[in-house]
């Protein structure tokens, strides 16, 4: 049987600040899908740290413990350049895509990092092909830059960008130290993360 | 076809009545619309090339390490599954049940000591052989197989084998030449570019399907022209371009051919030829390098080799990324690839992450394969949609020298031996 793709919360969290915490991964996700939805890509490596990590992996080789990704961007810089590619040099049909996130789960809370995720489903749609296709993936945000699990139903990788063109999902961890400093003073309570 | 053993020999190709009202161009030059898009064509081309006189890539051995391990693959489009046995030699055969015709193996790889199909529990050994079915006798005298029932009139059908340097190629076709004359010998010299007996590192596999008929993946890797045009990585940091040391050779039936580019020390200049050429990005800086990094491994004059082995296997040596991609046709308008990514068993730890941080460049999601992913679908797009009209490939001359870049002469060579072989 493949291996469970999500991991129980690590330690109780109080209601309030569950939900606290639940509504700042919305707010964080519901920025970052506005922004790729909008085709701003090159805006999309300002969701990450500068040692941030990500990694889209399929299900087969995690669950194969196969360190190969579909993508794999090591730093900021790595993201940067893919972006400023899928935004100037790669060549590919013009398309519209829609994210929805849901299932968001905040799975830890320590050291003021949050660690959780979430399921997503991606609809795009060619211009020519006025017919939506769906992508369904989850995302985890969350502290730790360590490998990122794709847990796909289909396993079939992409074919013309870099996220999954048929069915899966997979688990994107990103870093929100980066916006932890800013928020600090009131993180105790009611954090406030925004991109 | 018998029951049991293997598959029968492939006839050769007479002229076939089912396509009687195709007809093959007079220019050699010229491709038809319809080897892409006829549902008679694709089906003609299972029996008569991937079932036919070839040797296609089934596996690397290193998917299969151990005594009961094996993985399922494809000929053409025929599932089969690939396993070693317990004295260590692999075997393929059919996935499909010589009792009812169920696919039973469903898993993408594992372990296992027999084969049992789910459906009625006829079980098969790890070469394909029929080993116990139940209720043999029946129950209490009644019903059961009858009295002359043999198993070993029903294993599952089993493929001739050849492995070289760990790569496990299968064919329908029982005597076949041998592998290394099927190659030839420049072809074979450039497989031995890639597999040198090193033992392998598997670092991971990615299946994608591909809106398009699968010669084009064959003629996408045999055309020089659009790898000097369309790949801004390649040409902007002058992984393959037209000015470079190049090497265009075929097979001398023009069925295999190797595109081999020798990568400059730094960036290419931004020279006339460059102006003509739309994704050459002179002042295009990468934040982070390390990407396009070429770590000196082998003792070859090449850092680009792509090698495409006829029919469904490309191998891909480009700096330090070493790859196999099976194709697996799916009807005229579709294709799966599977990309299989290795390393060698004695890289550092450092080059492991330096090969698996290149397959941003040139894995499935890889900034060269969205490009050839998206320009084989428009090619589809236009050749499904519209009005047929023959294509051309009227690039270089087919006695020209192999240093050619700007050439069809590998694409024309492949369709030479396709008409000799479908009988157009």
């Amino acid at each position: 049987m493949p291996k469970v793709q999500t991991e129980p919360a690590k330690q109780p969290i109080a209601r309030e600040l569950l939900r606290e915490l639940r509504w700042a991964v919305e707010e964080f996700n519901y920025e970052y899908a506005d922004v790729l939805d909008r085709g701003e890509i090159e805006r999309w490596p300002d969701f990450f740290t500068d040692d941030g990590i990500y990694r889209l992996i399929a299900r087969d080789n995690a669950d194969s413990d196969l360190p190969l990704s579909l993508m794999s961007c090591d730093g900021k810089g790595m993201l940067k350049d893919r972006a400023y590619a899928i935004a100037h040099t790669e060549m590919f049909a013009p398309r519209y895509t829609m994210h929805h996130i849901g299932q968001i789960r905040v799975t830890d809370f320590e050291d003021r990092i949050i660690t959780a995720q979430a399921n997503y489903i991606i609809l795009e749609t060619l211009i020519d092909e006025p017919r939506a296709c769906f992508n369904r993936a989850s995302i985890t945000t969350g502290s730790s830059c360590k490998a990122t699990r794709c847990c796909s139903r289909s396993d079939v990788a992409s074919t013309t960008r870099c996220w999954c063109r048929h069915a899966s999902c997979f688990r994107l961890e990103i870093d929100l130290g980066a916006y932890e400093d800013d928020h600090h003073s009131r993180r105790a309570t009611a954090p406030t993360i925004q991109a | 076809m018998t029951r049991a053993g293997h598959f029968a020999n492939p006839v050769a190709a007479p002229p076939s009545e089912a396509v009687a009202d195709l007809q093959w161009p007079n220019d050699a030059s010229e491709i038809p619309d319809w080897v892409y898009t006829d549902q008679r064509v694709y089906e003609l081309e299972q029996r008569r090339i991937f079932q036919g006189a070839t040797w296609n890539y089934v596996a690397l051995e290193v998917e299969l390490p151990k005594p009961g391990d094996y993985i399922r693959s494809y000929i053409g489009a025929v599932p089969i599954i690939v396993a070693r046995d317990a004295a260590g030699q692999v075997h393929a055969f059919e996935n499909r049940c010589a009792h009812r015709g169920s696919e039973f193996c469903k898993t993408y790889r594992g372990s296992t000591k027999q084969f049992v199909c789910p459906y009625h529990q006829w079980t098969y050994d790890l070469s394909g052989a029929l080993v116990s079915v139940p209720f043999r006798r029946g129950v209490k005298g009644k019903g059961g197989m009858p009295a002359d029932f043999k198993l070993e009139d029903h294993n599952l059908r089993s493929l001739n084998v050849t492995c070289r340097h760990g790569v496990v190629f299968a064919s329908f076709c029982q005597d076949m030449e041998s592998f290394e004359d099927y190659l030839g010998p420049e072809i074979l010299d450039q497989f031995d570019t890639v597999f040198d007996g090193r033992k392998l590192k598997l670092l991971g596999v990615h299946r994608n399907t591909l809106p398009g008929n699968w010669k084009l993946y064959q003629e996408n890797l045999k055309d020089p022209y659009h790898a000097t045009l369309l790949h801004t990585y390649l040409t902007t940091f002058g992984l393959f371009v037209a000015g470079n040391k190049t090497m265009i050779l075929t097979d001398a039936k023009g069925r295999h051919a190797t595109l081999c580019n020798a990568r400059p020390d730094g960036r290419p200049d931004n020279d006339q030829d460059k102006s003509e050429i739309r994704s050459f990005h002179a002042g295009m800086q990468l934040a982070d390098p390390r990407v396009l990094q070429l770590i000196k491994e082998k003792d070859s004059p090449w850092t680009s080799n792509a090698i495409t082995i006829w029919p469904n296997l490309i191998l891909l040596r480009q700096t330090n990324i070493l790859g196999a991609r099976q194709i697996v046709p799916m009807g005229p308008n579709e294709f799966m690839l599977i990309w299989t990514t290795f390393g060698f068993a004695d890289d550092t730890p450092e080059m492991e992450q330096h090969r698996l941080r290149q397959n941003n460049i040139f894995g499935p999601g890889g900034f060269i394969g969205i490009d050839d992913n998206e320009a084989l679908k428009f090619v589809q797009d236009g050749i499904r949609r519209s009005v047929p009209r023959h294509g051309v490939a009227p690039l270089g001359r087919d006695d020209e020298g192999p240093d050619t870049v700007i050439t069809d002469r590998a694409i024309r060579g492949m369709y030479r031996h396709y008409r000799e072989a479908m009988g157009f």
